[in-house]
C-alpha cells in the first residue's frame, strides 16, 4: 500500500540577518531528508554556505561543478555545501540527504543550487555513520539575510 | 459508584455547542501528492532488483515515478544500470553533463541495451546516489524519458546530470536495477520507488 510521504518538518524565515541555522532534534522516523533554502547573503561576492552534521566539522568531502558567464568549474574540498550563493542575489537550492537515518553507511549529499550568476550540482560525503540528528548552515564572513527561508522535509523509505 | 451531576450553575460565561469539537482546530489529514510505493533495503548481495506489476498497480493513479538509489558494488566500481519492461534491445540513450572534480565534460552515449547511470564507489562504508525522475512512464503515447541527479564521492568523485529516453511507447511495467560486469549489488543498498499524483 502506498505511503504518502515527503513530510515538512520544519521551517524558518529569517526576520533579521542571522549568522547560522540550525535544525535541532531531527527525528530519525524517515529515509532521506530534503532541505530547500532560498538564501541571499550581506558579505561580498561568492559565499559558501556550509553544512554540518551532529556539530562534526570534519570528515566532509565533495565534488563539485558550477557553469556561470566565464565558463566552467569543478573540483573538490573537505566541505559539504548547501550552496553558494552571491551577494546581492538570492540562490534557490535544494539538498537531498539520502538515508541520513541509516547507521550502516556514510552519508550521500546530492545537491542543486543556483542564482542569477551561476548554477551549481554537487556530491557530498559525511564519512560517518551516525544517524543525523542535526543540521547547521552556516556562511564564512557573511550573514544570511533578512527573509532567506530554510525548509526541512522528511521521506519515508 | 456513586453519580456526579454535572451543572453550569457556577459559570457565568459558558456557551453551548451543537459539536463536540467545537472550539478545537479542525482535524486535516496529512496530504500528499509524493508517495512511496515500494522499497528494497538489501541486507545481503544481490544481482538485481525489480519492481513489477507498475502498470497495472500504479498506472490509474500516479503521473510519475522517481526511484531514489543510495547503492554500492562492493570492491568494484560498478555503474548502476536500470532497465524497463525486460527490453534488452538498443532503445535507450543518454545524456550526461558531469564534474569529475577537474573539469566539466559532457557526452552522447550511442543507443544502448540499457540506462547506465553513474558509478559507484569502493571506499568502504561509501555509497553512491542517484535520484531517476521517469516522467509519464505509463502513458503510451510517447517514449518514457528519464532525468536523473547521480553523485559519488569516495575513491574516485564524480557529480552528474543525465537525462535519456527509452524509445518505446509502451506504459512501464517493471523496472529492473542492477550493477555491471558482473557485480552485485551489496547489503546497505537502498532502492526506493515514489509515485507522483497529478490533480
Amino acid at each position: 500500500m502506498a505511503t504518502q510521504t515527503y513530510v515538512a518538518l520544519a521551517t524558518t524565515t529569517l526576520s533579521g540577518t542571522t549568522a547560522s541555522v540550525t535544525f535541532s532534534s531531527i527525528p530519525a522516523d524517515y529515509r532521506d531528508l530534503v532541505l530547500v533554502t532560498k538564501i541571499g547573503n550581506n558579505g561580498s561576492g561568492a559565499k559558501e554556505i556550509s553544512l554540518v552534521f551532529n556539530s562534526d566539522s570534519s570528515n566532509r568531502s565533495r565534488v563539485f561543478a558550477a557553469g556561470y558567464s566565464g565558463g566552467t568549474l569543478s573540483g573538490t574540498a573537505s566541505t559539504i555545501l548547501a550552496a553558494y550563493n552571491t551577494a546581492g542575489l538570492i540562490s534557490s537550492n535544494t539538498a537531498h540527504i539520502m538515508d541520513y537515518s541509516a547507521t550502516d553507511k556514510h552519508k550521500t549529499v546530492l545537491v542543486r543550487n543556483g542564482d542569477t550568476a551561476f548554477t551549481m550540482m554537487q556530491a557530498g560525503r559525511w564519512a560517518s555513520t551516525a544517524a543525523i540528528n542535526s543540521i547547521e548552515l552556516s556562511i564564512s564572513g557573511a550573514s544570511f539575510t533578512a527573509g532567506s527561508t530554510f525548509s526541512l522535509y522528511g521521506i519515508e523509505a | 459508584m456513586g453519580v456526579v451531576k454535572l451543572s453550569t450553575a457556577g459559570i457565568l460565561d459558558y456557551q453551548k455547542y451543537s459539536s463536540a469539537l467545537a472550539g478545537n482546530s479542525p482535524y486535516i489529514p496529512f496530504s500528499s501528492a509524493f508517495e512511496l510505493l515500494e522499497t528494497e533495503i538489501l541486507t545481503g548481495s544481490q544481482t538485481s532488483v525489480t519492481f513489477s506489476s507498475l502498470n497495472s498497480t500504479y498506472g490509474a493513479d500516479y503521473q510519475h515515478l522517481q526511484a531514489r538509489c543510495v547503492f554500492s558494488g562492493g570492491g568494484a566500481v560498478s555503474s548502476l544500470r536500470i532497465e524497463l519492461n525486460g527490453d534488452t534491445g538498443s532503445n535507450y540513450s543518454l545524456h550526461v553533463l558531469y564534474g569529475n572534480g577537474s573539469s566539466v565534460l559532457s557526452a552522447a552515449g550511442a543507443p544502448s541495451t540499457i540506462w547506465a547511470l553513474g558509478n559507484s564507489v569502493t571506499t568502504s562504508n561509501a555509497f553512491a546516489a542517484s535520484i531517476v525522475d521517469i516522467l509519464d512512464p505509463f502513458e503510451t503515447t510517447k517514449y518514457t524519458t528519464g532525468r536523473i541527479l547521480h553523485g559519488r564521492i569516495g575513491s574516485s568523485n564524480s557529480i552528474e546530470l543525465l537525462s535519456g529516453n527509452w524509445r518505446n511507447t509502451a506504459a512501464v511495467d517493471t523496472i529492473n536495477f542492477r550493477v555491471d560486469g558482473g557485480q552485485t549489488l551489496i547489503a546497505g543498498t537502498r532502492l526506493s520507488l515514489y509515485g507522483l499524483k497529478a490533480a
